[in-house]
């Protein structure tokens, strides 16, 4: 029976940086990166992002892949025992916990004294009329990972959401396509002013205000046309296009928990603010799976540095 | 053997040759950028390993569009299978479990 003492179920910067520190601490800390955890590589979601611009100590900026391996060196340099599984079942109901990795779930479980959930949230989709048909044939969960196929290459594509990441995907997606267009529902952007500024600036980003999309459409194998409609003045077009992504807000990854342990009504994991305690003793969670508002790569660290002094603090308790 | 030491298709006429010389083939269309491409790699290296039948070639996207767009690769990572000079079929996505069973099956 395998018994570990502290587990992190995570593969972002919350997830590191509490391995970091419980490691350093000579908790022996394992984590579980997870085998594309939620549909996302180990890393999280930074690895679909490109550069990484506002995480303080790398002027020169970095890609978000290299900032994840980064900090998963540091992680492994301090001993935390890194497995490259998915946990698909946890069992909090009594102590010490109990957890399953995908494939191995009629096997005997793995048990732990405490558990810092850092899994994360992943990005949404519409379930538009016709995504099912052009799913990976055309619609894309993420500009970074397949920017470079050829059905995209000198075509218009378009990305739908409002915010930073929209912005991020719209101005990587310029270098393949002909020209790009964001669809954003309201008639402002959330995007940050740095963002907003570049967008402004890059000839080949056209924005469409008031705008929502209604169906995918295509050849019945890959897809060219956005059925569109203008939310002011309720007038619908086709919006030519070889390309759609979204960047429309994330969802929590709580799956493995959910009902055995409090959660806000978005449905991300509740903790007593400024810590990472939720309803379970010795059940923590960090970064974004407890974070609907902040979200950022240093905000995720900092929460995942909570974990693991909160941790630590309930293990010697225990002892 | 390893991911890292297979054969990397630059050229189209290459690609089209190898088709017709290899009985077992997976061709793997990756981006550097691609996180999930990333994932794989270590379980390409083992399946390597364990398939020393297959030939295993790799291809990066973004250097060679015409190959991927001959092999009508829409998301990443693709493995393009060929069996007896011939492609048969496509894997799309990071799963290891069902690029195993479609190498069984060739």
């Amino acid at each position: 029976m395998i018994h570990h003492k502290v587990t992190i179920i995570g593969s972002g910067p919350a997830a590191h940086t509490a391995a970091i520190y419980l490691a350093r601490a000579e908790m022996k800390p394992t984590l579980y990166e997870g085998m594309m955890a939620n549909g996302i590589a180990a890393g999280g979601q930074l690895t679909t992002t490109t550069d990484i611009e506002n995480f303080p100590g790398f002027p020169e900026s970095l890609s978000g892949s290299e900032l994840m391996e980064r900090m998963r060196k540091q992680s492994a340099k301090f001993g935390t025992n890194i497995i490259t599984e998915t946990v698909s079942k946890v069992d909090l109901s009594s102590k010490p916990f109990r957890l399953w990795t995908e494939f191995n779930e009629d096997a005997e479980p793995v048990t732990t004294d405490a558990i810092i959930l850092a899994t994360g949230a992943s990005a949404k989709r519409m379930h538009l009329p016709g995504e099912e048909t052009y799913w990976q044939q055309g619609i894309s969960a993420c500009a970074v990972c397949d920017g470079a196929v050829p059905i995209f290459r000198n075509k218009p594509l378009a990305v739908i959401g409002g915010g930073d990441s929209a912005c991020e995907e719209a101005e990587f997606l310029t270098k393949y396509a002909s020209k790009v267009y964001i669809l954003v529902r309201k008639d402002h952007f959330r995007a940050s002013v740095i963002m907003q500024r570049r967008i402004e600036k890059n000839p080949n980003i056209i924005v469409l205000f008031n705008t929502v999309a209604l169906e995918a459409k295509g050849d019945g194998k890959l897809l060219n046309m956005l059925r569109i409609k203008n939310t002011k003045s309720n007038v619908e077009n086709d919006l030519e296009v070889n390309g759609l992504f979204y960047a429309i807000g994330h969802s929590p990854a709580t799956d493995i928990v959910k009902g055995q342990v409090d959660e806000e009504e978005t449905g991300y994991i509740k903790t007593v603010p400024g810590s990472s305690l939720t309803s379970v003793p010795g059940f923590f969670a960090a970064g974004d799976v407890q974070d609907s508002r902040y979200r950022q790569a240093v905000t995720s660290a900092g929460s995942g540095c909570i974990a693991a002094l909160d941790a630590e603090r309930y293990l010697s308790a225990q002892e | 053997s390893s991911y890292t030491s297979i054969t990397k298709l630059t050229n189209l006429t290459e690609f089209r040759n190898l088709i017709k010389q290899n009985d077992k083939l997976v061709i793997d269309f990756y981006a550097t950028w691609c996180g999930p491409c990333k994932m794989m790699q270590p379980h390409l290296t083992k399946l390597i390993q364990a398939y020393p039948d297959v030939r295993f070639v790799k291809c990066d996207v973004d250097e060679s569009p015409d190959i991927a767009k001959e092999c009508e690769v829409t998301a990443m990572p693709t493995f393009v299978l060929g069996k007896d000079g011939q492609l048969i079929g496509k894997i799309i996505g990071a799963n290891p479990t069902a690029l195993e069973k479609g190498i069984k099956d060739l």
